[in-house]
Formats: structure tokens, C-alpha cells, sequence
């Protein structure tokens, strides 16, 4: 049987670190955290542009509309980075009349 | 004082870029090993800590046992490097292969002596499997001992024994005179 808990002499594998780029960490971490950064950014985008559309729809609104429970979901969806479905939209402005 | 992982994954939940990059960094050089372990191209293994760096982050706060951060991450690049392997070996007919990449010119024998020996090293591992390669690398290039790589890698410490054992085996018959000896440290 073969005894596993002695194995071979260690082999000196060091000349692979002499290959390694020491700016390779760098790049590949940046990179990934750029690209995060990217992706969060279309829903930063979206959600802000949603904010505007519901804010300017409350500014010019009529006092006699109850927009607020409206204006409170726009809140919830932007604070979770949620983009409303059509439905959602329609559902949250029901009933507001301008 | 260092940070632990844990306080570092804290803090990265809570937005803090610094804590995200630390850890990040605390976990390259054996998360690219692993890469480079599965995929045996540098490039390839750079692009999927890339992807499972990203993966990682977005996925922070599924990560149960923030104190073995470490070994969760592995567990993301290791599947990363096999769905791209998958893709790999999809597109090319070739066998997946170490490449020693780019041999510069021999402007000194020792340079070329260390190239040669570099390129004969990546050969030799190439022909290992993937978590052979793994083991071998994160041992005896890393230092890691048995223990640590049993709980990164998710196997057993006989396990991770067995696989140097047959790693080592297998490359100092390939390498013959390259393969250097040294005392080995657990």
C-alpha cells in the first residue's frame, strides 16, 4: 500500500513565480471592480430617471390627486434598484388623475 | 493589525470599496492557481478571476461563513474555470495545455536556462490533472499545507496528500534532471 503521509521530495517550482506579472493583481482586481461598478450604473440610471419622471408628475400634479403612496413606492423601487414592470407602474399610478 | 476576513466582509457588505479590494487582493495569488490549475493558459485564468471576482462581490452577502471567505471564493473561481474550460474545449479540437507563453529571446544562457526550465515546468504540470495541478501548485509553490488546502479545495486531507504524492511522482518522472528537490515542510 502506499504511503501517502511521505511523499516525494518537494520540487522546487519557483522559477514559475519569475513568470507571474506583479501587476497582474492589480489589473485583474481593478478590472473586476470596474466592471462591477459598470453594471451597477444602467440601474443607478434607470431608477434616478424614474425618480425625475414621478417627482415632475407629483411637482405638476393637482393638489386634489393623492400621489403619495405612489411617490412612496417610486422611493422603495429606487432605494432597492428595482425597475418597475409596466404593470407595477400602472398599478402604483391608479387612480392619479392630473 | 491585519483585518480578518470576517471584518472584511462586513465592511465590503456595507458598500466599502477598500474592505472589497483588500480581500480581493488577499485571495489572488491562490484564487489565479486555481485558475490557472483548471485552464492551463494564463490569460484564460486572468480572465476568470475576473469573472468570479465580480461574481463574488455581487454575491457577498450569500456567503455564509464570512471567516472562510477564502474558501468560498475558491469554490466560485473553480466553477468559473470549469464553465470555461467547458467553453474551451467546445470551440477547440486541441487538447487543453500549459503554455509557457511568450519565450523571450536568449540574451544570456542563464536567461535561457530559466526559460527553458520555465517552459519544461508548465509542460510537465500540463500533463497533471486539474486538482493534482491545484494541489502541487498551492503546496509547494504557495507553501499551503494540507490542512488549508483541504478546507480551500473542499477534500480531505488524505486526499490533498495523495494528490501531491502522485503529482510529484508523475512530474519528476517527466522532468527528470529539471525536478529540484527540497525539503518538504509537512
Amino acid at each position: 500500500m502506499t504511503d501517502y503521509s511521505r511523499p516525494p521530495g518537494r520540487i522546487d517550482l519557483r522559477v514559475l513565480d519569475e513568470a507571474l506579472d506583479p501587476s497582474q493583481a492589480d489589473r485583474v482586481i481593478h478590472a473586476a471592480l470596474r466592471r462591477r461598478a459598470g453594471h451597477a450604473t444602467p440601474w443607478l440610471a434607470a431608477a434616478a430617471v424614474l425618480l425625475l419622471i414621478g417627482a415632475g408628475a407629483l411637482l405638476t400634479a393637482p393638489r386634489r390627486a393623492a400621489p403619495n403612496e405612489a411617490a412612496g413606492l417610486i422611493r422603495d423601487w429606487t432605494v432597492a434598484r428595482h425597475v418597475p414592470t409596466n404593470g407595477e407602474l400602472l398599478a402604483a399610478f391608479r387612480g392619479y388623475q392630473p | 493589525m491585519t483585518d480578518s476576513d470576517a471584518s472584511l466582509v462586513a465592511r465590503a457588505r456595507q458598500g466599502d470599496a477598500a474592505a472589497a479590494e483588500a480581500l480581493l487582493r488577499r485571495h489572488f495569488r491562490a484564487a489565479y492557481l486555481v485558475a490557472l490549475g483548471r485552464l492551463g493558459n494564463r490569460a484564460d485564468a486572468e480572465d476568470v478571476c475576473q469573472d468570479a471576482f465580480m461574481r463574488c462581490l455581487d454575491r457577498l452577502h450569500e456567503c455564509r461563513e464570512p471567516a472562510r471567505f477564502g474558501a468560498w471564493l475558491l469554490s466560485i473561481v473553480r466553477n468559473a474555470a470549469h464553465n470555461r474550460g467547458d467553453y474551451l474545449r467546445i470551440r477547440s479540437t486541441e487538447p487543453l495545455e500549459l503554455h509557457p507563453g511568450v519565450r523571450s529571446p536568449a540574451r544570456a544562457d542563464r536567461a535561457a536556462e530559466r526559460n527553458e526550465l520555465r517552459a519544461t515546468l508548465w509542460q510537465a504540470l500540463g500533463r497533471l490533472s486539474p486538482l493534482q495541478r491545484e494541489v502541487v501548485l498551492l503546496h509547494d509553490l504557495e507553501g499551503w499545507r494540507h490542512a488549508e488546502i483541504a478546507d480551500r479545495l473542499e477534500v480531505s486531507e488524505a486526499m490533498s496528500r495523495r494528490h501531491l504524492s502522485d503529482a510529484r511522482k508523475q512530474l519528476r518522472a517527466m522532468l527528470g534532471d529539471y525536478a529540484s528537490l527540497e525539503p518538504d515542510h509537512d
